[in-house]
């Protein structure tokens, strides 16, 4: 979105101000045009060093960026408010069909790999592994697990203190639906934000807590929380790289994606961004906390925005 | 000793209160300093947000905080003083404008958060304004107005009655009597009322973070319908993060912060000194 300061803004009423202001949106895409990125908490961090290096490559480009969770990221996305939203999950049908009502066409771009991280405190080495059946028992609706004896009868009778990703967030949707069949289905009684540096904060502050969110969520403060491993049943497997990598952290392990309007990639500013978020994920997602596509996955990209700049269906 | 010879023992208790006021004041600046050196650099007032603290700065924050300032009070300080003159002097004695009134007092103790609600519904959703600086300023308006109303209206029921009788006894007319008489009569309350909503609506995060403001912009806004970011949201969003670096950042953001609104409050009290030796 273009805004050329107006002398004679400030005479007209505010209705006309909000239409002088907003009314354009998109712009010609000059210089001072405006990106904004809204979505995932997993991949704001991802989303603000691209943001960081496309400024720095493109300095007359402006970019802002917000997490409200990949549900309210699509939302304002459908909505026709942002032009690119950031998502921990593919797109529901309900979203989809908000999409196609107000006549939002989209490509839907794979730009990293991440797991959901089981973190516990540092200080908390008497369980280092859960099996999935465990995790269910500990986050259904209605759970009566309080402490971790509830859990497991040779843990101590502590209370688990749990903290994990607001209902807005994609992260919630994913786990949700993995580890409990049905997307939603979690009990409520804990901490709940879309705000992973809080999510950390809570766990690291509390010996007897647990939580999970998005790698990158985990990455910046990996000295002062414990990953727990995932037990599928073929033996416990934690997030490593490699797990990420070959699909064994399963099913915890998602690819995260770029929603991108069609009409908004027809502008140079969200073409270049969007080609550029491609390029930079490939380069930084292992180094800021994610798990890189395979290199075929990244030109599939690159070629998928190259069609919908061209207009190919 | 000497203190509680010349003041007595209630005069020396209210001394060192004030005594202890200052020391807190102080200890918050050096506080903030200390936690700020480390990363704050000469780039750092016009710099954008990093992910790497050394590089990062506090510009397009500092920026969307004064266009706030900016746009709050050019909104909030004619509507509230207006309602405060139309409240005192033109609104008849009933039971309604008695209604009014403490509605106005009530919604001045409202938690600033329901204001994030009402400006998301109202200004951000309803107007269409979406995330902006704007809608941000138009919600801290809000914030602000019942305050300034208060203020300004126990300021006007301040000045004489004589000065009024007088004046319209010298053939005035009402808004004569408003205009030059009553107006700079209370323009030294009101000018501290204004002064303490503002600089309250200027260190809000909650509200703004409602409306839904950027976590990580990479220009200093330029117009009013530009991305919201702001001093306090860039602190919450500094705070939260776990790595050392960024509290520092935000120790540093806080002081840009407090420099802000100092000077909003040296602007105030220059104004209030020009007003009152206007009269003397």
């Amino acid at each position: 979105m273009t805004i050329r300061p107006n002398a004679g803004m400030k005479r007209l009423g505010l209705a006309a101000l909000a239409f002088g202001l907003f009314g354009c949106p998109g712009g010609a895409g000059g210089p001072g045009a405006l990106v904004v990125v809204d979505g995932s908490s997993s991949l704001y961090a991802l989303s603000e060093a691209v943001a960081e290096e496309f400024t720095d490559e493109f300095p007359q480009y402006r970019v802002a960026v917000r997490f409200s969770g990949s549900g309210g990221g699509l939302r304002r996305f459908c909505d026709g408010e942002i032009d690119i939203a950031a998502a921990s999950r593919t797109m529901t049908s309900a979203e989809a069909a908000r999409c196609r009502e107000t006549g939002r066409d989209y490509v839907a771009i794979p730009v990293a790999r991440d797991g959901i991280v089981i973190v516990t405190h540092p200080a908390n080495t008497a369980v280092s592994c859960l099996s999935l059946a465990e995790l269910r028992q500990l986050w259904r609706p209605g759970s009566e697990v309080t402490t971790w004896r509830d859990l497991r009868p040779a843990l101590p009778a502590e209370r688990i203190r749990l903290f994990g990703p607001g209902t807005a967030s994609g992260t919630y949707d994913y786990f949700t639906t993995v580890v409990m069949g049905r997307p939603g289905a979690s009990r409520a009684d804990h901490y709940q934000t879309e705000d992973d540096h809080l999510i950390a904060r809570g766990v690291a502050g509390n010996r007897w807590a647990l939580g999970y969110f998005g790698s990158a969520g985990y990455a910046p403060s990996r000295d002062r929380l414990r990953v727990l491993a995932i037990d599928t049943g073929f033996g416990c497997v934690g997030p490593t790289p490699t797990a990420l990598g070959d699909g064994s952290y399963s099913p915890l392990t998602r690819d995260l994606y770029i929603y991108v309007g069609r009409k908004s990639v027809l502008q140079d500013h969200v073409y270049n961004f969007a080609l550029h978020y491609v390029s930079a994920s490939e380069r930084l997602a292992s180094e800021i906390g994610y798990a890189s596509l395979p290199a075929a996955e990244y030109a599939r990209s690159r070629m998928l925005l190259a069609g919908a700049r061209r207009g190919y269906p | 000793m000497g203190l509680l010879r010349r003041h007595g023992p209630i005069g020396t208790a209210c001394a060192l209160a004030a005594g202890a006021v200052l020391v807190a004041f102080l200890l918050l600046i050096i506080v903030l300093l200390a936690e700020a050196r480390p990363v704050v650099d000469a780039g750092f007032l016009v710099d954008a947000p990093s992910r790497f603290a050394a590089r990062a700065g506090v510009g397009p924050a500092l920026a969307g905080t004064l266009w706030i300032a900016f746009l709050t009070a050019a909104v909030a300080f004619p509507t509230g003083l207006g309602t405060a003159i139309f409240l005192e002097e033109y609104a008849p004695r009933t039971r309604l404008t008695g209604a009014i009134e403490s509605a106005i007092a009530n919604l001045a103790g409202v938690p600033s958060v329901v204001y994030g609600v009402v400006g998301l519904a109202l200004f951000a959703r309803g107007l269409g304004l979406g995330a902006s600086i704007v809608a941000g300023s138009l919600t801290l308006a809000a914030l602000a107005l019942p305050t300034v109303i208060v203020v300004s209206a126990s300021a006007i029921r301040a000045v004489p009655k004589g000065l009024r009788v007088a004046a319209h006894g010298l053939g005035a007319t009402k808004w004569q009597v408003i205009r030059h008489q009553i107006l700079p009569a209370a323009a030294p309350g009101v000018l501290t009322g204004c002064c303490l909503a503002f600089t309250r609506a200027m260190g809000e995060a909650a509200p703004l973070l409602v409306i839904g403001a950027a976590a990580f912009v990479t220009f200093a806004p330029g117009a009013p319908g530009d991305p919201l970011t702001s001093l306090p949201t860039q602190i919450f969003a500094w705070t939260a993060r776990s790595q050392e670096d960024f509290s520092a950042l935000a120790a540093g953001a806080c002081v840009a912060l407090l420099v802000v609104l100092l000077a909003m409050n040296l602007v105030a009290l220059a104004v209030r000194h020009r007003l009152r030796g206007g009269k003397r």
